[in-house]
């Protein structure tokens, strides 16, 4: 377990204050943010590496602010690994045993122990440049479990691989996370990493901790404008609360009423922001009689801009009521088949429907 | 299409280079080959064979051994420190200073410095410098320790640091992080450092007669040895001593690329 309390930090051009931050005992935490805002110098204050101009670092009860790296028994992935080049892969992961004064059986036989369950037993007498990026991730990891940390850091594990072996990783991230059950603090700006691993996401943006939740919490009620934009969501206006009933409210967006679920602050006449993610907007097909859940909310519009993807593509629908506001171009994302099945192409007309229950309001 | 160069590509800085290569090979060559054409076979052998010879090379070798190995033990770990942290700039070019200053400046500061009353301290309590082998010991360490720093430090800078901050989360100490880590990925680096300050040690001329004089068989380092063959005109041992030089230096520079691609291929 972490627990940091009003953490301030000036280092190389970083600044931040007052951050707190628990971690659970066995907890997988992602902390999710831009390139470039100081996540890593965040995880190596934690490490030990910087000591914070101001507040507390605790691990499992213990005070450790104060410590210097090696007393904080931790295990640290750094960004592209450093594993060492004048060390076998065996004495790579041995390092932290050897550290510690273990003899050379002990150390061994720890090492052959846990390589097996890595799957990496084949690499132990081999030179570090000759592995992959995938390999040198595992020997990386190894080589911080060994010495049964009470807390992993990984620093952008899998940015430096390809998506193929990236998603393989998460696989063995996820198997490593049930098997040791170690409380880990990962960090990472790629979101589909966040939702693969996460028990819980702190959305870390501009020197603070904007959000902390579950992915799904996070990623479908972003606690913010700013949250939303960095998570992806392009399709943020904002509306005026024409009306609150029980359950719902009615919001006015240009010409449109939309319906949507009423959150508890809901007033009626203040103005909220309103997002929806891409690949919640629905394209109804015009000649299918409408489902009652989606009769509401139904927007028409034209396809203005299209980018294909690997599974889903990205359309632009231009909605001509709304010309001029917040909102007119739309952004969304639906899987190739559906876009095929649906026959759209550049240019075509087409209704969608922005579900009630995908429209999450946050206050101005 | 045949090959053929216009004027443009005949005058290009690569061929330009090319000619400036060959002058200069030919400029090398051609003087060191004028010392052995200078001599009869037979005078150079002797000559090179002689005490005399024998002397110097010894005493150079002994003397430029302790130097470059003095000039180490300090670079090593002033090198690592100041690899970490910067200096203010005015320490930093101080630090230079014994690396531009001419050797007999520097020769000419340690003797004046022996003739104060912290000099003269020094020698009455401890060690003999003016005129002794310690002093040309002494006249290449102060020499050569500036340059052995800056080649260390540039050596320790360039092991990159994260593989030293990681042994440390790892729970390695600072000890066993320089041990373990650090000294062992800088090592070619400092060997080829060491290289590079003998074969300066051995070459000083200027700092050592200042400190010690030019006294046959006593003082006399190999580059003594030619200055003191050049002005009794025995040219033959002064052409075979400047041979041993060469000889030396020649195998140290190869010796200090033979490391540092060593390093290359690590």
């Amino acid at each position: 377990m972490i627990i940091i309390q009003d953490l301030a930090i000036r280092f190389s051009g970083f600044s931040f204050q007052n951050l707190s931050l628990t971690i659970a005992d066995g907890e997988y935490l992602v902390l999710l943010g831009p390139t470039g805002v100081g996540k890593t110098v965040l995880v190596e204050t934690i490490a030990g590496l910087h000591r914070p101009a101001a507040g507390s670092i605790a691990m499992d009860g213990t005070d450790v602010t104060r410590l210097p790296p090696e007393k904080r028994g931790l295990g640290f992935v750094p960004q592209d690994y450093a594993l060492f080049p004048h060390l076998t892969v065996e004495q790579n992961v041995a390092f932290g045993l050897r550290m510690r004064g273990l003899d050379v059986q002990t150390q061994h036989a720890r090492v052959v122990d846990l390589a097996e369950r890595l799957h990496i037993g084949p690499l132990l007498s081999r030179s570090v440049d000759r592995l992959s990026g995938g390999e040198r991730q595992r020997v990386a990891l190894a080589r911080a479990l060994i010495i049964t940390p009470k807390v992993l850091i990984l620093d952008e594990p899998t940015s430096a691989l390809d998506p193929s072996t990236r998603r393989e990783l998460w696989a063995e991230l996820i198997r490593v996370k049930q098997e040791f059950r170690v409380t880990t603090c990962h960090i990472t700006h790629d979101f589909e990493e966040a939702i693969a691993l996460a028990d819980r996401v702190a959305v870390f943006v501009d020197g603070r901790i904007r959000q902390l939740g579950t992915p799904d919490d996070v990623f479908r009620h972003p606690a913010d404008r700013d949250v939303a934009r960095f998570l992806g969501i392009r399709n943020v206006f904002p509306a005026r609360l024409a009306s609150v009933h029980k359950d719902t409210v009615s919001l006015e967006w240009g010409p449109y009423t939309l319906e949507a679920f009423a959150p508890p602050w809901a007033r009626q006449g203040m103005t909220v922001w309103c997002c929806i993610r891409p690949e919640d907007v629905m394209i109804v097909r015009p000649d299918w009689p409408l489902r009652p859940s989606i009769k509401e909310n139904m927007l028409a519009g034209r396809i203005a801009a299209e980018v294909p993807g690997e599974a889903m593509r990205t359309l632009w629908l231009e909605i001509p009521a709304l010309e001029g506001f917040d909102g007119y171009r739309l952004e969304i994302r639906i899987p190739n088949h559906a876009y095929h099945r649906l026959g759209l192409h550049l240019g075509h007309a087409c209704r969608v429907s922005l579900k009630e229950s995908a429209l999450h309001l946050f206050p101005e | 299409m045949p090959l053929r160069l216009t004027g443009r590509e005949l005058f290009s800085p690569r061929s330009l280079g090319t000619l400036g290569l060959a002058f200069y090979l030919t400029f090398v060559g051609v003087i060191q080959l004028s010392l052995l054409g200078y001599t009869r076979p037979g005078e150079l052998i002797a000559a090179l064979l002689s005490p005399e010879v024998a002397f110097s090379a010894g005493l150079s070798m002994v003397t430029a051994t302790c130097a470059a190995a003095l000039s180490l033990l300090l670079a090593i770990p002033t090198g690592y420190l100041l690899a970490h942290r910067r200096l203010p700039t005015v320490l930093e070019t101080l630090l230079d200073l014994p690396l531009v200053l001419p050797p007999i400046a520097v020769g000419m500061a340690l003797l004046i410095f022996f003739q104060t009353g912290m000099g003269e301290f020094i020698q009455e309590h401890t060690v003999r410098f003016v005129f002794t082998v310690a002093g040309i010991v002494l006249a290449q360490f102060t020499l050569t320790s500036g340059f052995a720093l800056r080649l260390v430090k540039t050596t320790f800078e360039s092991v990159d640091h994260r593989y030293e901050t990681t042994a440390r989360t790892l729970g390695a100490s600072p000890w066993q992080c320089f041990g373990q880590v650090s000294l062992p990925l800088a090592r070619n680096g400092i060997l080829a450092a060491g290289v590079l300050t003998w074969a300066r040690a051995i070459g000083d001329f200027g700092a050592t007669v200042t400190l010690v004089g030019a006294t046959a068989f006593k003082t006399e380092t190999l580059p003594i040895a030619i200055f003191l063959n050049l002005s009794t005109a025995r040219i033959e041992g002064a052409i075979a001593v400047t041979l041993v030089l060469l000889a030396l230096s020649f195998l140290t520079l190869l010796a200090f690329r033979w490391i540092v691609r060593e390093e290359v291929r690590a």
